[in-house]
């Protein structure tokens, strides 16, 4: 068994690499892949909160790649899915504590074992970034719909190409519907198009992903979460599945909706 | 792993080869190979071979301060790619090992005069020009002393700079500076026309959105009377207004469909 590496990386800090990182493999882990999700982000560690085991963790990856501990015991176990695995990263070390060749030689180890390796990668385009982009089989670029993520994301496309990591496939987060209609943000057609690479999910905006990252559940565990069903469906799309894009949600209330169902030509 | 800095003696000289990985690992490579025979390197001149490796001016300079920190001299990059070669060239760098025969693959490189001198580093000169065949990302920068002609799009935070005219088969959207050496005579030509700034020699204009240009035509910037003025390329026509109009266009496609019959 060879499991494949990808790399969710941004370019610009604050668009949802590791919500999307931790959700992804979750959405994984319940179509019955295991997965180990590693946060890269040494000296700056979110991904265990966010997956809610940040008071279960023992060692870390510089502790595994010093030597001070076996990759098995630096592994923290998801507490609903047994196939979900955390590689947390230090927190009180910084970017320079590993380096690409060690990078590479963990994730060989960990291809042996899991399904999946989901490299959670720092934001910006220094050394952190440049690691957890060395071992990657795939690349996915998360962005928001707003001019200085996507130049940033571009950016990151830059260097993924420069380094011939295969085509990077593209997930836009925090998608406002309203915002888009009344035309003041940029449409997913307008990012595809700058950005011209494969769009893999498009994910609203949805105030269950705060609440279940203060919780440390994602939402994809979250039948009813909006976004959680977006993160399920890039899961299923790794997997080779076709899943159409789902429309996005109106954000107006009840009484409006209704209105316009009673007279279509109002709105 | 093959270490992806190889140094060899050749009849041409040293010449140092640079394999797969990203820069810095290469960068710091190199570093330590010519720290470890510091003496035998000092005051030599060697030749970088970089293969099918894209490096811009800052890489290739940044190449050229590790060699120059162990006092060696770079002379000459050769590359496979156009876009590297020319980065090269406006460093004043070599792009052949060999000087007196260029490689066959320069062909591609379209010159409107076979010119034998060559400008001396930094000088620009409209009589070359550059093909470059994907789109400009953020953050990249692209230099050519000649004519740059990108097919793909320039995105926002690239930048192409020519000595001479700019076409791009594709969007502009980033800064494209054409006549750079100061040739007020240089046009700015793209499909798509919204830039984030263009200029021309000495002239530069912030993009102002107007309903023609917004809508996607091609469009030609031109430098007149001082100021840069963005001109629609009709279909016939063409910006300068030569060309003659088709007649009738409607009517030949339906000739051309009674002749089938």
């Amino acid at each position: 068994m060879a499991g494949r590496i990808i790399t969710i990386t941004s370019g610009k800090g604050g668009v949802g690499k590791t919500t999307t990182t931790a959700n992804i493999g979750v959405g994984l882990a319940l179509l019955g892949k295991s997965v180990v999700c590693v946060d890269t982000d040494i000296g700056l560690r979110n991904l265990d909160l966010v997956m809610g085991l940040d008071n279960r963790i023992v060692y870390d990856l510089v502790d595994v790649v010093e030597g001070r501990c076996r990759l098995k015991q630096a592994l923290v176990r998801d507490r609903h899915l047994s196939e979900l695995y955390l590689l947390p990263a230090a927190q009180t070390r910084d970017k320079t504590a590993v380096s690409a060749a060690q990078m590479q030689a963990l994730c060989d180890e960990l291809r042996k074992e899991f399904d999946f390796i989901l490299l959670d990668s720092p934001a910006g385009i220094e050394t952190g970034f440049h690691n957890a982009l060395a071992p990657a089989d795939e690349v996915i670029i998360v962005t928001t719909p707003d001019v200085s993520a996507v130049r940033d994301a571009d950016r990151a496309i830059g260097f993924v190409e420069a380094q011939e990591k295969g085509p990077a496939r593209l997930v836009i987060n925090r998608i406002k519907s309203d915002l888009v209609r009344k035309g003041e943000m940029l449409t997913i057609e307008d990012v595809v198009e700058l950005l011209a690479i494969e769009l893999i999910g498009i994910v609203p905006e949805d105030e269950t992903i705060i609440m279940s990252t203060n919780r440390g559940t994602p939402a994809a565990m979250d039948r009813k979460s909006l976004a959680g069903q977006a993160f399920r469906n890039i899961a299923k799309r790794l997997t080779g599945q076709e899943v159409p894009f789902m429309p996005l949600p109106s954000d107006d209330g009840w009484l409006k909706r209704l209105t316009r169902l009673v007279r279509p030509t109002s709105s | 792993m093959a270490s992806p800095v190889v140094i060899k003696g050749t009849s041409e000289g040293l010449i140092i080869e640079l394999g797969q990985g990203d820069l810095q690992t290469i960068l710091r490579e190199l570093d330590q190979k010519l720290g470890q025979s510091a003496r035998f390197f000092r005051g030599g001149r060697v030749a970088l071979r970089v293969g099918s490796r894209l490096l811009n001016r800052d890489e290739i300079e940044a190449l050229g301060n590790v060699l120059y920190k162990w006092e060696v001299t770079l002379w000459a990059v050769e590359a496979d790619l156009p876009e590297t070669r020319a980065a090269a060239d406006s460093l004043g760098l070599e792009t052949s090992i060999r000087p007196a025969s260029r490689p066959p693959v320069v062909s591609r490189e379209a010159r409107e005069e076979p010119s034998e001198e060559k400008e001396p580093a930094g000088g620009w000169v409209a009589s070359e020009g550059l093909l470059v065949r994907r789109t400009l990302r953020s953050g990249a920068s692209l230099v050519h002393r000649g004519h740059i002609v990108v097919v793909g799009d320039v995105n926002p935070g690239a930048e192409v700079i020519a000595g001479g005219d700019i076409v791009i088969w594709g969007t502009l959207r980033g800064l494209a500076h054409a006549g750079a050496g100061g040739d007020e005579g240089a046009v700015i030509c793209a499909l798509r026309f919204r830039p984030e700034q263009v200029r021309i020699a000495d002239v530069v204009a912030t993009h102002a959105q107007e309903p023609g240009v917004s809508a996607g035509l091609p469009h030609m910037a031109v430098l007149r009377d001082g100021h840069i003025v963005l001109e629609p390329w009709v279909e016939g026509v063409g910006a300068a207004g030569r060309h003659p109009r088709v007649v009738s266009s409607r009517w030949s496609g339906f000739w051309r469909w009674l002749r089938r019959r």
